[in-house]
């Protein structure tokens, strides 16, 4: 490995990354204290961040640019993936099978988003000069409508909405026509009112119903917002302090450590740990953008782009589920809820953006 | 100059894009490279982070800082309303469902911060029925600030702390337990939760995630759904709405147990299992083991009894296993019920002997006498016959060495030992002909049988029968786990099966009924061999013979009565048999159209 390449690791970024990550195996490890089950999670999250580190360094040192050719074979093998799982889970019937499968269905839509991210930004970054037709922008958007078919049958629809998400993004930043965007997001909302009739299933509109009016659903279904509010109530300024939340280790707020973190985060740590998380995530983001902008190419611009908003939208909806101000969707919070699969996905996103960085085009010359 | 000509200058055609974010001094860079101001579309990012942050920043203000979400309810009824699903027997029968404890909290961080607390502790030792000195022990923990002073008080008591009006101080809130109607009744198919609500045992384990509402459910519901049947709204929905209905038949289940019990006391059996199914879906219609316990009360018996032995546990199946080596060799087209056997009293292998039990000696006989005596000789003969690759194949294809996948967790693999293994041994596939050597779940052993008793077809046995939500049944198909063999072997296995029971000591197990069964009589190993003169009887059937519509399977292990099967495992069939056709509506053979 060249030396010089190193010079250029973006080591603020990888700073905020284990300050997340670490910040994410404390509060774990405060919302199951006492429960003896669970006692060894927050350790096997520190396992899962180690490796997950030497993912992020191995993709790190990979030059993206010769991820160019893998895309397409990359893509279309997770599509395969998520077929076969679709065909699986219906053939084999019996209940066992699918339950026991749970946890493993995770996998394959979490690393679908980074094989969209690389497909969205490869096939975006050799149409640059043909931006003006409207063929590209449609193209686009029928190479990502598989993985979100797929993810949405499944059916998981937080997932699919993050690639719409995602997708939208990198052809904003890949010089999306204004003309183009407006008449997408038309047809998208003529879209939306058939799709909400014939295709959402019930627990989906369920969710969403309650969301748009909290009086019509049931109290099962508003259980985990409440206990995230009463949680997030008796925070006050600097909180309950660590393994002290009587909310959260009287588990009265369930998946406390996986989707409703940040409740227990604002519980035990107050006001100031919830706005301290909040500018960690921001920090990162700015970092995120700044390597965006000084990409050599576009092929790493949107990259990192793509990154930047997966990490964003799961941060938006997760936290903006503590805090009612989106519909539960249970997506975990980027780097700090508890789960194996979602931490390395993000991990190997911060790889991407670290091989973008490392190979930022020669300023100085120009 | 000015945002529109910098626009302008990298493309006429376009229109500035209208973007709040775009900051005001872009630098002259940006300006020369078109990519360049692309790339700052990318701060969109920020603006979007910016408002969110704005919102949850307001938010968290509003709920923290000047108490928006009031926590004065902090602990309390919230807990109430949610909810684990029940499940019932096949006609409604509720096995498990939630209800309600009350409990009494303290703060002893608010105590010690108070200086009229203290007036409160006799009243609070009253509600909690407690000494004073104890609460006021558990008070002096002031660096918690939650303990618990009572987990099961009355409504009346509750509502006493209640009525102290200082829920800042002391409350009062109910927790969910789970209860189990039916007590001890199929102990090991029903199951039990932890203190936290959380399955660890049967189908409380094996459906957790279904029957917890606190996560919601995103996979795909099995097969084709009916209206549930008006009998199931007794007790169905529960306000959680995702309920399970069971194949088990609970009276059934009941005189399943009483048999079992009966049995292990006037036989003098250390341990028992018998399982009830049905060979045309796999479902189990009853399943009991002993030693058992009450899931209302786990905590009072060892962890060993926990476990379901008839799923976990292996054993050697002894002669009842030569019906897969029959199997094996009709279906192979090896040997037919009429082929001519001489026995000999032994058969050499190497330098070791195969014999029969008691040593005895038939002579020239026919396969399906020597099934109906249980030769020894003769079946480990047809076996050598066939070559060890032929034997292991059906071994297999009937399900033996691994997973029958029944919804259950917990499931033991059995051991098979085959050629490939270096401690197998071609006296070992002597010795597995006939049920020695070789390790199986009793489970197992019966879905190996009904597969015979079905036509040839090796079903997952299914403890649960459909989930249940929104007032719909999602009943779960049967699952084909292969074709061990041709239904043509499987008739010709059922007559030597039926001819067996003919000509046995008990030759009308069932009155009325047809049966076609074999008994079986297990050595067990010891790290010396077989020394020990302790054995597992087991004796697997089903009836009706012409259309099987159950397969039984009793096992006691180590019974001293008498260490015969013929004794002590066939009796037991024939009283739950008996039971079995009464309640399950299965009509005579005479009867028959």
């Amino acid at each position: 490995m060249r030396p010089v390449l190193w010079r250029r690791f973006d080591w603020p970024l990888l700073t905020l990354v284990l300050l997340l990550s670490g910040f994410g195996i404390l509060m774990i490890a405060s919302a199951l204290s006492g429960n003896q089950v669970l006692a060894t999670w927050p350790w096997r999250q520190a396992g899962f961040l180690a490796v997950g580190l030497i993912l992020l360094f191995l993709v790190a040192v990979i030059d993206y640019r010769l991820l160019a050719s893998l895309v397409y074979p990359l893509y279309l093998f997770m599509l395969l993936a998520l077929v076969v799982i679709a065909i699986a889970g219906t053939v084999s019937g019996g209940a066992r099978r699918w339950l026991a499968l749970g946890d493993f269905l995770l996998q394959p839509s979490e690393l679908i988003k980074l094989a969209v991210i690389l497909v969205m930004s490869y096939y975006l970054s050799t149409r640059e000069e043909r931006m003006d037709s409207l063929i590209t922008p449609i193209m686009a958007l029928l190479l990502l409508a598989p993985a979100i078919g797929l993810i949405y049958l499944q059916p998981n629809l937080g997932t699919a909405l993050s690639l719409v998400a995602i997708g939208g993004m990198i052809l904003v930043v890949s010089g999306l026509r204004w003309q183009h965007a407006l008449l997408l997001a038309g047809l998208g909302i003529a879209a939306a009112i058939p799709a909400w009739k014939y295709l959402l299933a019930d627990y989906m509109k369920t969710r969403l119903l309650m969301f748009l009016d909290p009086a019509t659903v049931t109290a099962a279904d508003r259980y985990n917002i409440d206990q995230a509010m009463i949680s997030i109530g008796s925070g006050g300024w600097l909180g309950r302090g660590l393994f002290h939340g009587s909310q959260s280790q009287l588990h009265f707020l369930r998946v406390r450590h996986t989707d409703f973190i940040f409740s227990t985060t604002a519980e035990e740590l107050g006001f100031f740990g919830a706005v301290v998380l909040i500018i960690l995530f921001g920090l990162l983001l700015l970092r995120m953008v700044r390597i965006a902008s000084m990409a050599r190419d576009s092929f790493g611009r949107l990259i990192v782009t793509g990154v930047a908003t997966m990490i964003l939208f799961q941060f938006i909806v997760n936290i903006g589920m503590n805090l009612s101000l989106m519909p539960v969707t249970g997506i975990p919070l980027p780097f700090i809820s508890y789960g194996g699969s979602s931490l390395w996905t993000m991990l190997i996103g911060i790889g991407l953006t670290e091989s973008v960085a490392m190979r930022y085009r020669k300023i100085e010359f120009e | 100059m000015s945002r529109e000509t910098r626009w302008k200058s990298y493309d006429d055609s376009i229109a500035p894009v209208p973007m709040s974010d775009r900051p005001e001094a872009e630098d002259a860079r940006g300006a020369a490279d078109p990519k360049h101001l692309l790339a700052s579309r990318a701060r969109l990012l920020i603006a979007v982070f910016l408002v969110i942050t704005l919102l949850v920043i307001a938010r968290l203000v509003h709920w923290q800082l000047f108490g928006g979400a009031s926590d004065a309810d902090a602990t309390g009824s919230q807990a109430a309303k949610i909810s684990r699903g029940r499940f019932v027997d096949r006609s409604g029968l509720l096995l498990a469902a939630d209800n309600f404890v009350w409990e009494i909290y303290a703060n002893p961080w608010q105590f010690s911060r108070s200086n009229t607390a203290s007036a409160l502790v006799p009243e609070l030792a009253q509600a909690s029925a407690a000494p004073v000195a104890d609460i006021e022990a558990q008070l002096a923990q002031s660096h918690l600030t939650v303990v618990t002073l009572s987990k099961d008080a009355p409504e009346a008591q509750c509502q006493a702390v209640q009525a102290l009006q200082k829920p800042e101080l002391a409350w009062c809130a109910p927790r969910r337990v789970r209860a189990y109607p039916l007590g001890p009744l199929a102990a090991h198919i029903v199951g039990f939760t932890n203190y936290s609500l959380v399955g660890v045992y049967g189908v409380e384990a094996s459906y957790d995630p279904w029957l917890r509402d606190d996560l919601p459910w995103t996979q795909r519901l099995p097969g084709k759904s009916e209206p549930m049947p008006d009998a199931w709204q007794l007790y169905l929905p529960s306000p959680g709405a995702r309920d399970l209905v069971l194949h088990l038949d609970a009276p059934l289940q009941h005189l399943v147990e009483k048999h079992l019990a009966e049995a292990l006391s006037f036989d003098e059996a250390e341990a028992g299992t018998i399982i009830v199914m049905d060979p045309r879906t796999g479902g189990i219609l009853a399943l009991a083991n002993q030693p058992s316990f009450d899931p209302n009360h786990y905590s009072d018996v060892d962890q060993e009894t926990w476990v379901n032995s008839a799923v976990s546990q292996i054993y050697e199946p002894g002669s009842v296993f030569k019906l897969i080596t029959m199997a094996a060799g009709l279906d192979s087209g090896q040997i037919t019920p009429d082929t001519v056997f001489e026995d000999k009293g032994y058969l050499q292998i190497g330098n070791r002997f195969i014999r029969n039990a008691e040593l005895k000696q038939y002579g020239q006989l026919t396969v399906r006498d020597a099934l109906a005596k249980s030769v020894n000789v003769v079946t480990a003969q047809i076996c050598q016959d066939m070559g060890a690759e032929t034997f292991y194949r059906y071994v297999h294809k009937f399900g033996f060495g691994k997973l029958t996948e029944v919804d259950l967790n917990f499931e033991g693999y059995g051991i098979v030992t085959e050629p490939g293994n270096p401690l197998w041994s071609c006296f070992d596939q002597a010795a597995n002909s006939f049920g020695q050597g070789i390790s199986v779940t009793t489970l197992q052993m019966i879905n190996a049988v009904a597969a015979i008793a079905n036509g040839g077809t090796l079903l997952q046995p299914q403890v649960v029968k459909g989930l249940i939500k929104d007032g719909q049944v999602y009943y779960l198909p049967p699952r084909v786990l292969g074709y061990p063999i041709t239904p043509e072997t499987a008739r010709t296995l059922t007559e030597m099966m039926v001819y067996t029971i003919d000509n046995s000591a008990y030759p009308d197990l069932a009155p009325g009924y047809q049966v076609a069964g074999k008994s079986g009589t297990a050595e067990i190993p010891t790290e010396q061999g077989y020394t020990s003169q302790d054995t597992i009887t087991s004796f697997v059937g089903f009836l009706p013979a012409a259309d099987p519509q159950i397969v039984i399977l009793v096992k006691l292990v180590k019974p001293k009565r008498s260490r015969w099967a013929e004794h002590v495992a066939v009796p037991v069939f024939g009283q739950v048999a008996g039971d079995a056709v009464r309640i399950l509506g299965i009509p005579p053979d005479s009867q028959k159209p």
